[in-house]
């Protein structure tokens, strides 16, 4: 039984509205609450401390909203997708709406191993700078060959470089601007989108003040 | 920011045309729409409407009714703070109700952050019981962490309720959960932030009524001076009341709902009664099944720190340890049936989600049928792989049987209250333990698979001698040697956490005359454990001495204790029991400034012969059972539970029936 492949479901769900300031861990305890009282027929982990078999994306910063994240969701016996869709779908917070679920069967793979990118906009507030000079400023960014940020970890400050996971970076003018961009995913060391930000505050010089003011997670691919 | 962008955060329509996203909107005191052109607000524009707190705000269309008329303007205050959801409200569960539409408002204030305060029962029985009520609106406030404070002060916001977001001085009437005398800054400080004027005799009609509740309750006078009443003893009834008596005497003022409130059994009203001479009995609730309980609980968005769904299976208890306040305030005993308390664990697992489950009262074991109620758990929630949790747990009734029960699911740490190392020193306490009990209770669980054991400990009690004190650590060493005997190739897993606490006599029990010992002894004491003690498998924390000491300054303190309370928080004192250390210096200045002294007020001894500042308060046990028990103390002779042993005539029967106690011990 336990060699087989195992049923689950790949729920795409948005995490908008206050939910943004639920932070990952509790998110994840939000759906395992949320599956108790659907009762669903989830699979649970096994020895002293059995927890049900719910996996996400990578977690999104604080304050930030997601319009298409992922959960993985492992279970007992399979199950429709729809009725998963409803029963679920009527436990969670209007925060966290599901949008899509489909259903698979899973080997030793996670579902969730072949993510590739995660795409943010972000909605900027300038404080001595124009849109053209943050629009040039993206464009400037992008064709760097390097861009090296101090991390500080356990064993001392560490230089990242941060470019090769920018995929994509541009301004959309408007009201108000908008950052999108998209970052790279990797089992190692990612480049967070404050960074992506900081990095072109830095590229405008002292006067240029930018701020996020709304950070949306748009997908996951 | 419990409160702070809570208050920040949620701006409420005055009138509108929602349709349109245009409207006026009330927000927090000091937010102008200088402070929000800070903010980038998504397509809100705002002007200024000469009153600085409402703003004519047009919305975007994009953002248009999805925040149910709460506008998320701060958010880059909540993105600042910790764990942010903390101040969101909106938790599974919560009630909604439209304020504008019932007679009276109450929000219950638990006077330490959100994840503490959560897990009291308490307030979610009576959030439930006023929620209940049509004409009521029953919200709920937590202290901030102090980031929140921080930024909540310089934005000039208030501390409002989770509910509404309205600010607590727009209440009707102000709940505050009295559990220990270290939160008393923390309740000032919830006022003062949320715009209610500190003391009583300073707040006007149309200003909240703050109504305290809980053991300190019992022991009001420190606190006199800041509430309009206190309600003694079980709230489930008495809340009705209050409530009720806003309602239909507020319309005559401030001073006739004092007078109603003075009427009430079991309400002291400060400014009404006289503690020389009136005398105010604590409120009973005689049957547990027939009182209210939620079978609801709203589930918090971060992780508090009993993070489950709790039943209490009974109130009260019959061991009669000496130290115990709790022991006393809550008697008689009184159960709730085994089908009723699986009926509330049935529904609040189904409409909560949580994985466990934990049975409370102060002493689970002792539940009649406790292991029945275990077994039907079990069978009712195993399938889902909740859990079922026992807190408390003392030695002699814990049997392997439970120790095998409790842990099916999950195994959660297992907890034993000897109190203190010496038999001579448990029997003066009535802590009926033995050596023997505790070694083969660990040797049970231990050989049941648990690896860690907590020991609970206190020192500075009556009669303490240096043999008793490191009596501890040879117990501590027994157990330690049970364990690695009875795990064998699996001790090297073995943890033995031995905590030891610093007695504070408490009002209300046999040591309400002692004084504690001096600060200085207690922390040789500590010394002495802490050097005899050489184990790495074994870890010992020490309770802080200087907070014991505050506490037990405050805890048999008369009115004059009020003045220090303020003083020091005026002087910045907040959070003194769970923040980062306790500023001694600042409490001693504000001792000063009263003419009091801290030391002097922890190790006062009260004269039998006279009058104690709690005396107005009426627990149901008489004075004279408490002297005898004093009495038994200094002899070293233990009471017998009166469970077991009969009837010991404490003098609860004067408030109604006893339904546990055994029949009279033919002897």
């Amino acid at each position: 039984m336990s060699s087989g492949l195992r049923p689950y479901a790949r729920i795409t769900f948005g995490k908008h509205g206050v939910l943004r300031f639920v932070g990952h861990l509790d998110v994840a305890r939000v759906f395992d609450r949320a599956v108790r009282r659907a009762r669903l027929p989830v699979a649970y982990s096994e020895g002293f401390n059995p927890r049900a078999k719910l996996s996400f994306g990578p977690p999104l910063p604080v304050g930030a909203e997601g319009d298409a994240e992922l959960c993985i969701l492992e279970l007992a016996k399979p199950l429709q997708a729809d009725e998963i869709r409803r029963r679920l779908g009527e436990q969670l917070p209007k925060g966290l709406a599901i949008t899509h679920v489909e259903t698979g069967r899973r080997g030793r793979r996670s579902p969730l191993a072949d993510m590739e990118r995660a795409c943010y906009e972000a909605e900027l507030v300038l404080e001595g700078s124009t849109q053209q000079q943050v629009g040039r400023a993206a464009e400037e960014l992008m064709q760097l060959t390097a861009l090296e940020v101090q991390r500080n970890t356990k064993r001392g400050p560490r230089l990242h470089d941060m470019r090769p996971d920018i995929l994509a970076l541009e301004l959309r003018e408007g009201s108000p601007p908008t950052l999108a961009f998209a970052l790279r995913m990797s089992d190692g060391p990612t480049t967070r989108p404050s960074e992506v930000i900081s990095a072109i505050a830095r590229l405008l010089g002292p006067q240029g003040d930018i701020s996020m003011a709304r950070l949306t997670r748009t997908s996951l691919v | 920011m419990g409160s702070s962008p809570t208050v920040l955060s949620r701006w409420k329509c005055i009138s509108t045309g929602s349709n349109s996203g245009r409207g006026v909107w009330r927000g927090a005191r000091g937010l102008t729409p200088q402070a929000l052109s800070r903010y980038h607000l998504g397509g809100l524009e705002c002007a200024e409407l000469g009153n600085p707190t409402a703003i004519s705000l047009s919305l975007g269309a994009a953002r248009r009714g999805s925040l149910d008329l709460v506008l998320m303007l701060p958010e880059q205050i909540l993105a600042q703070v910790q764990k942010p959801a903390r101040y969101i409200g909106s938790e599974h569960n919560m009630v909604r109700k439209d304020p504008s539409m019932v007679d009276v408002r109450v929000v219950m204030c638990y006077p330490d952050l959100y994840e503490v305060g959560m897990c009291h029962i308490g307030l979610h029985i009576l959030y439930n019981i006023i929620n209940a009520r049509a004409d009521a609106y029953c919200e709920r406030s937590f202290y901030p962490q102090s980031d929140a404070v921080v930024l909540a002060k310089q934005a000039g916001a208030q501390l409002c309720a989770l509910e509404s977001g309205d600010p607590l001085a727009v209440f009707d009437i102000v709940g505050i959960t009295l559990q220990h005398e270290l939160t008393y800054t923390t309740v000032l400080a919830m006022l003062r932030l949320g715009s209610v004027p500190l003391l009583a005799c300073e707040r006007g009609d149309g200003e909240p009524f703050v109504v305290g509740g809980g053991p300190c309750a019992f022991s009001p006078e420190p606190l006199a001076p800041f509430f309009d009443a206190f309600v003694i003893g079980d709230g489930e009834e008495a809340v009705e009341d209050v409530v009720e008596v806003v309602k239909t005497h507020r319309p005559r003022g401030r001073q006739a709902v004092l007078n109603e409130l003075a009427r009430l059994d079991g309400v002291y009203v400060p400014a009404r009664h006289d503690p020389a001479t009136d005398r105010i009995r604590k409120r009973l609730v005689a049957d547990l099944d027939a009182a209210a309980y939620p079978s609801k609980a709203i589930v918090p968005w971060v992780e508090v720190v009993h993070d489950r769904a709790q039943v209490e299976i009974a109130r009260g208890c019959t061991r009669g340890c000496r130290f115990c306040q709790a022991g006393i305030i809550y008697r008689p005993v009184r159960e709730r049936s085994p089908e009723k308390a699986l009926e509330l664990a049935r529904a609040l697992i189904d409409s909560s989600g949580h994985d466990e489950v934990s049975l409370v009262s102060l002493n689970c074991p002792d539940y009649t049928l406790i292991e029945g109620l275990i077994d039907r758990l079990h069978e009712e929630l195993g399938d889902q792989k909740v859990s079922v949790g026992l807190p408390s747990l003392r030695v002699d009734t814990f049997s392997v049987d439970l120790a095998k029960k409790v842990q099916q699911v999950r195994k959660s740490g297992l907890t034993f209250a000897p109190e203190a190392g010496s038999q001579r020193l448990r029997d003066a306490m009535n802590k009926g333990v033995t050596a023997e009990d505790l070694l083969s209770t660990v040797q049970a669980a231990f050989a049941a698979g648990w690896h860690k054991i907590k020991l609970y400990f206190m020192i500075g009690l009556p009669t303490e001698t240096d043999e008793d004190v490191l009596a501890i650590p040879q117990l501590v060493r027994s157990v330690a040697a049970v364990g690695r005997r009875t795990l064998g190739t699996r001790s090297p897993r073995m943890a033995i956490n031995v905590s030891v606490s610093n007695l504070v006599p408490k009002p209300h029990t046999p040591l309400q005359w002692e004084g504690q010992a001096p600060a200085d002894e207690l922390l040789r004491r500590q010394g002495l454990i802490r050097h005899a003690i050489r184990d790495r498998q074994v870890t010992v924390s020490f309770h802080d001495v200087r907070q014991s000491v505050l506490e037990a300054a405050i805890a048999r303190a008369d009115r004059r204790m009020a003045d220090v309370i303020l003083a020091a928080f005026e002087a910045g004192a907040v959070l003194d029991g769970s923040g980062p250390r306790l500023d001694c210096d600042l409490w001693n200045a504000a001792f000063e400034q009263a003419g009091l002294s801290m030391a002097d007020a922890a190790q006062k001894q009260f004269d039998p012969e006279q009058p104690l500042p709690w005396d107005h308060i009426d627990t149901g046990v008489d004075r004279e059972f408490l002297l005898a028990e004093r009495d038994r103390v200094g002899a070293g002779q233990a009471t017998p539970d009166c469970r077991i042993g009969g009837c010991t005539g404490c003098g609860i029967t004067r408030l109604g029936e006893c339904p546990l106690v055994a029949p009279e011990a033919t002897a």
